[in-house]
């Protein structure tokens, strides 16, 4: 059974990649998100997954947590490969096995023939390789920053603290409605009713608007909103090394963007510069 | 504005006028004039679309006016009286409207009364060069005669075969007469037009290898006035097939070039990327692109075909787009049936002088009604020119790819739409943040947990595990999850807090709490939240339940609100797919996309309808 205070538990190491500020790990996440969608080479984009998977392990996070994003990576991957084994539209295309024949009555018609293709699986494998990246990444962000940290790097990032707030009241609750559903659901099954019914929801609902409700005259009395601004007991400070991996970090973002970007222009007859040229190859070859 | 917002704007203004003169900076069309015997050719240095062309002379009058077709041209050719030693001016109206002017002066001597050029082998044109034919085998030799003058001239053509050489076919008209033992084929026409011409091709056998026969033609010309004579030779090498073979080869083949043969880097050697005509630029009252499917050529292919014997070799290169998996020609590929004799696939003739290269460009034709992106393999082919042999050859792997700008589109207005609603949060966050009690912010973000625990959780996890249980349909079952129990949620969270916004706020603690748990803080998430957070407050406040806090008082109010988030659904699912596609490079078949979005509205409406009951549940408990 999964151990949902153990994963949602976060921020507890000392280790380098723990004390990077948070806001150094929000931005490379946010940076890596748009570079990667620029990324075509499959070996860079393995290479970002080893380097999240190396992040853990110098993390030296829990073995449950690993295991955990194993297994997400793993069907994340899963659902790239196997939706693109039989979707895949380019030639040549190898049938690996027959799901449906265009001959079936209905399905036939409708799919006009569904197949698992070997081609598509490697694509998918590949393109998988992008979503495993990024999901290694928010996963190592996410396990080695104190979710309280998170959202102080989050409100220094302009975010409205209100908003942070409600981000935090949920991250709070998320083991108390885990532990709250399971009695509900436990309740229904005792009475003779289904685990998996929309009617669950209705007690679960009820009893968070009456938390909601306690919890609300909770922090109004502790001064919750009395004033436009408010402190904090940490503050986030930069170090000389922080700024200069992140100025290093976005510098290579913008570089690889701007060159992937100004060989798209071209590819799509945007516009073409001939001294872009080594770009283009580069942006073609390379990226 | 004070003075520094002037001058950012002013930075502004002068940055985007100077791109744009940047970009629209007029390039130059340059070109010239050739004055030939039947008019003159218009050659432009870099192709362009031409749609009319005017001929004038000095004084401006028009002597001739011709319309283009569509298409790119360099060299057209225009049938047209001239005098020698006058200028005569050109007028070029482009597509688009702009046109320019090219000059040319006329020789002054004008041409030669009778012009005679004699092609052995045919194609041959270097004056003084030696073509290699293969022992054994057939070649054609060329000869052509044009009267320029307007009278009429008798012509007398003697050949003379030399020994090595025998008269395999001779046209009608002409005969073989042996004067001296030797073999003359002897031929005789009257031209009586100016620019009438005579053209006969005469097929010669070479007997021995090793062997160099001279051929020699004497062309006697009278115009009843004057009579004279004019001659040509042409020496032919005579080799064997083998010796040949190891002097020819195939050395370079790119793909794909400009019709002149040079190297497009846009797409890299063995790249072809096919862009279906853009709607956008149709809709925004683009000009149509006159393209009439696979008529004009897709793309060039260059062929690199060099030569280490000591004479020119006359070699029919051919280049042959195949299946890799089955070795027939690629359908999408193949010419269309009133081109290349309707062989299918594309072949050029070139004269390869020696110990050289010359490059053959082969068109290649795309039909884009069957046109499937993946790989092919370009198959080219030399063989001597008459015989049937293939002497060299090669295989290169070529790309075909193709774009579809729906997804790339339709990702542009889901950005638009996550700017919009980002930048409106981020422009008015305290003023909307502020319109709610504490007590309703807490609920919102509770109804952010019980959706991540409901919807995000189950979906992360069951999403793929029912992939391999039910195959494509899984969406049958994981739409529970993904449609009704997430719209239940939220309508039932616009009933208690029916105001604008509310729904937004959940969407964003959805979100942020799909980030901290999985981590999926990426920019199709945001894609994907921004634009379902912008439809649903849009439906939901159209439909009045955060406008007028009508709620779900009667059904059909209710039916109201479940199609209104039926369609957002449509929208929003339809928006992931094309940003699936776009971002992560993934491939849907329509059918699956639109069974999906079929589901999905179904499964909505029904969670709509329910979340409307649960909502009147809850808010007598939130008044509690």
């Amino acid at each position: 059974m999964l151990n949902w205070q153990e994963l949602t538990r976060t921020g507890a190491g000392t280790t380098l990649i723990h004390r990077l500020d948070p806001r150094v790990k929000i931005s490379m996440l946010l940076i890596t998100g748009f570079v990667i969608i620029f990324l075509d080479n499959p070996a860079l984009l393995a290479i970002m997954l080893a380097v999240g998977a190396a992040g853990m392990l110098i993390a030296r996070l829990p073995l449950m947590k690993l295991k955990v994003a194993v297994v997400v990576v793993l069907l994340g991957l899963w659902g790239a490969v196997f939706s693109q084994a039989l979707f895949y539209e380019q030639v040549p295309r190898t049938v690996m096995l027959t799901l449906i024949a265009p001959e079936l009555p209905v399905l036939g018609p409708l799919t006009k023939g569904l197949y698992v293709y070997h081609e598509g699986v490697i694509y998918g494998l590949r393109q998988g390789l992008r979503m495993a990246a990024m999901t290694t990444l928010g996963l190592l962000v996410c396990w080695t920053t104190d979710t309280r940290l998170l959202l102080l790097g989050l409100v220094r990032l302009r975010m409205p603290y209100s908003l942070a707030f409600m981000a935090v009241t949920a991250v709070r609750f998320i083991p108390i409605l885990m532990q709250e559903t399971m009695q509900v659901v436990s309740a229904s099954t005792m009475r003779g009713g289904s685990r998996l019914s929309i009617r669950l929801l209705s007690p679960i609902l009820a009893n968070c608007l009456r938390r909601a409700g306690t919890l609300a005259v909770a922090v109004e009395s502790r001064a919750f909103r009395s004033q436009d601004r408010r402190t904090y007991l940490e503050e986030l400070c930069f170090t000389p090394g922080e700024k200069m991996f992140l100025s290093v970090y976005i510098l290579l973002a913008v570089i690889v963007i701007l060159s992937k970007t100004s060989y798209i222009c071209y590819q799509y007859g945007l516009y073409y510069a001939s001294s872009l040229r080594p770009v283009y190859e580069i942006a073609r070859s390379y990226l | 504005m004070n003075k520094t917002k002037w001058t950012l704007v002013a930075i502004v203004v002068i940055t985007v006028a100077g791109l744009y003169l940047f970009l629209n900076v007029n390039q130059a069309i340059t070109g010239h004039v050739e004055f030939t015997g039947q008019g003159v050719d218009i050659v432009l240095d870099a192709p362009h679309e031409v749609e009319k062309l005017s001929i004038m002379n000095e004084k401006g009058k028009v002597l001739t006016v011709v319309a283009i077709g569509p298409g790119l041209r360099q060299k057209i050719p225009v049938f047209t009286k001239w005098d020698p030693d006058k200028k005569y001016f050109v007028e070029l109206t482009l597509a688009g409207g702009k046109s320019i002017v090219l000059t040319g002066q006329s020789p002054a001597a004008g041409l030669e009364k009778v012009s005679f050029v004699l092609q052995a082998p045919y194609g041959l044109n270097s004056a003084g060069s030696i073509g290699v034919v293969p022992a054994g085998s057939a070649f054609t030799a060329n000869i052509l005669l044009t009267n320029h003058t307007d009278e009429t001239v008798n012509i007398k053509v003697d050949i003379k075969i030399p020994a090595g050489l025998e008269a395999a076919n001779i046209p009608q008209g002409m005969s073989i007469e042996t004067v001296d033992g030797v073999r003359h084929i002897i031929g005789r026409k009257r031209l009586q037009a100016k620019n009438e011409n005579w053209n006969e091709q005469l097929q010669l056998k070479a007997v021995q290898a090793g062997t160099k026969p001279l051929i020699r033609a004497i062309v006697t010309v009278d115009n009843g006035k004057e009579q004279w004579q004019m001659s040509g030779t042409a020496a032919v090498q005579v080799a064997s097939v083998a010796d040949i073979s190891s002097k020819i080869r195939i050395q370079a083949v790119e793909l794909p070039v400009d019709f002149t043969g040079r190297f497009d880097p846009k797409t890299g050697s063995g790249s072809l990327v096919y862009v279906p005509p853009s709607r956008l630029a149709r809709l925004a009252g683009g000009e149509p692109d006159n393209r009439r499917l696979d008529d004009e050529p897709f793309a060039y292919a260059g062929i690199m075909v060099s030569n280490d014997g000591d004479e020119h070799v006359l070699i029919l290169v051919s280049g042959k787009i195949l299946d890799p998996v089955s070795g027939a020609l690629a359908p999408a590929f193949t010419s269309p049936p009133h081109k290349n004799a309707g062989f299918g696939y594309s072949y050029g003739v070139a004269a390869i002088p020696p110990h050289s290269g010359t490059q053959v460009v082969l068109p290649v034709y795309l039909n884009e009604n069957s046109a499937v992106a993946g790989s092919y393999l370009f198959k080219t082919e030399a063989s001597v020119f008459g015989v049937n042999k293939v002497i060299s050859s090669s295989e290169k792997e070529i790309q075909l790819v193709t774009r579809n700008d729906r997804p790339v589109m339709i990702t542009l207005v889901m950005s638009l739409l996550a700017v919009i609603g980002t930048g409106w949060l981020l422009w008015r966050q305290e003023a909307a943040l502020s319109r709610f009690s504490t007590k309703e912010l807490v609920t919102v973000s509770l109804f952010g947990t019980v959706t991540f625990v409901t919807v995000n959780l189950p979906q992360t996890v069951l999403w793929d595990i029912t992939h391999v249980v039910f195959g494509p349909f899984s969406f049958l079952f994981t739409g529970f999850f993904s449609q009704t129990v997430l719209y239940a949620l939220m309508i039932a969270l616009a009933v208690i807090i029916p105001r604008p916004g509310a729904i937004t706020l959940m969407i964003i603690v959805r979100f942020i709490l799909n980030g901290f748990i999985f981590g999926h803080f990426t920019p199709l998430q945001v894609l994907t939240y921004a634009a379902l957070a912008v439809c649903l407050e849009s439906a939901l406040y159209t439909a009045g339940v955060t406008r007028n806090q009508a709620g779900c008082s009667t059904a059909g109010k209710v039916m109201l609100i479940a199609i209104a988030c039926g369609l957002v659904d449509v929208v929003t699912s339809y928006m992931n797919f094309m940003a699936y596609m776009t971002l992560f490079r993934l491939f849907y078949a329509d059918w699956y996309i639109q069974a999906v979005i079929a589901a999905g509205f179904v499964y909505t409406v029904a969670g709509a309808a329910i979340g409307c009951r649960l909502g009147g549940t809850l808010r007598r408990t939130s008044m509690d």
